[in-house]
């Protein structure tokens, strides 16, 4: 028989692990977005990066091509992310994107810079 | 022994949820995957129409779903001729094709391309459907333009 002092348990327990589980799901949720962002980001630098390579001197039409793939595979704006940032330097292209956090902006972390790279030649 | 009864369907709905969304990231990354290795072997001259290719595909991570017909592929060659328009040169594609459509259909909205060039499109659909479809999407899209 249960005594009266016990009543309410399964409440309290299941608050404690509500506290520690479902931050660490959103945690978890948010990683998963941002593995997605990075992984598709790393495609399409990597099909950017094959595009300009048929044009081998570097000058506006192989910059044209980054830009076209880019578009096409990652254009801007894509999964919620922010402006696209691409350098072109020294043989490697570089593309920086702000993905945005679902569960994080309640630790103030709004969003999370994804940086894809791959080379030119 | 009422409050375990009161909190087990939130648990559940919450193992639910997370199960849900987790099945919807991987099938998402196996859509990715399966979109990027077959535009590499598209670019790399491969013949879709020969069996040992499709049995490639089928073995890939992910290909079980086109082999088991709950989601489609599609490999178009598109090109730019001098003339300015644009034209399907090449166009293969498996699995539940009528369910799903293919954004090469139109090929301009696709890529911006120069004239005389031509790009590989691939693209995947996958079925999502499960018990939190109503949460997460119901079809898994993924392209690739190489």
């Amino acid at each position: 028989m249960r005594r009266r002092n016990q009543r309410g348990l399964a409440i309290v327990t299941f608050s404690m692990i509500a506290a520690v589980m479902v931050p660490f799901l959103g945690l978890t949720m948010d990683a998963a977005m941002l593995c997605v962002v990075k992984e598709r980001l790393t495609t399409a630098v990597s099909c950017a990066a094959s595009a300009a390579a048929r044009y081998p001197e570097q000058g506006t039409k192989m910059e044209s091509a980054v830009h076209r793939f880019l578009d096409a595979n990652f254009p801007e704006g894509h999964m919620g992310t922010g402006a696209r940032t691409v350098a072109i330097k020294g043989g490697q292209l570089e593309v920086r994107v702000d993905a945005p956090t679902y569960f994080m902006k309640l630790i103030h972390v709004r969003s999370v810079e994804v940086v894809a790279s791959h080379s030119l030649r | 022994m009422l409050e375990f009864a009161l909190l087990t369907p939130v648990i559940a709905a919450l193992i639910i949820g997370f199960a849900g969304v987790s099945i919807t990231f991987v099938r998402a990354m196996q859509a990715d995957q399966i979109c990027q290795q077959v535009a590499r072997m598209a670019a790399g001259g491969a013949n879709f129409d020969q069996e040992r290719v499709k049995a490639e595909i089928y073995n890939l991570y992910g290909g079980k779903t086109l082999q088991d017909r709950a989601g489609v592929l599609y490999v178009t060659h598109i090109v730019r001729e001098a003339s300015g328009g644009y034209r399907k040169d090449k166009v293969f594609q498996f699995g539940q094709v009528n369910r799903w459509p293919s954004a090469a259909d139109l090929p301009e909205s696709v890529i911006s391309l120069e004239l005389g060039e031509g790009a590989w499109v691939t693209e995947v659909w996958f079925d999502n459907d499960s018990l939190v479809s109503r949460i997460t999407p119901r079809d898994l899209h993924s392209r690739s333009v190489l």
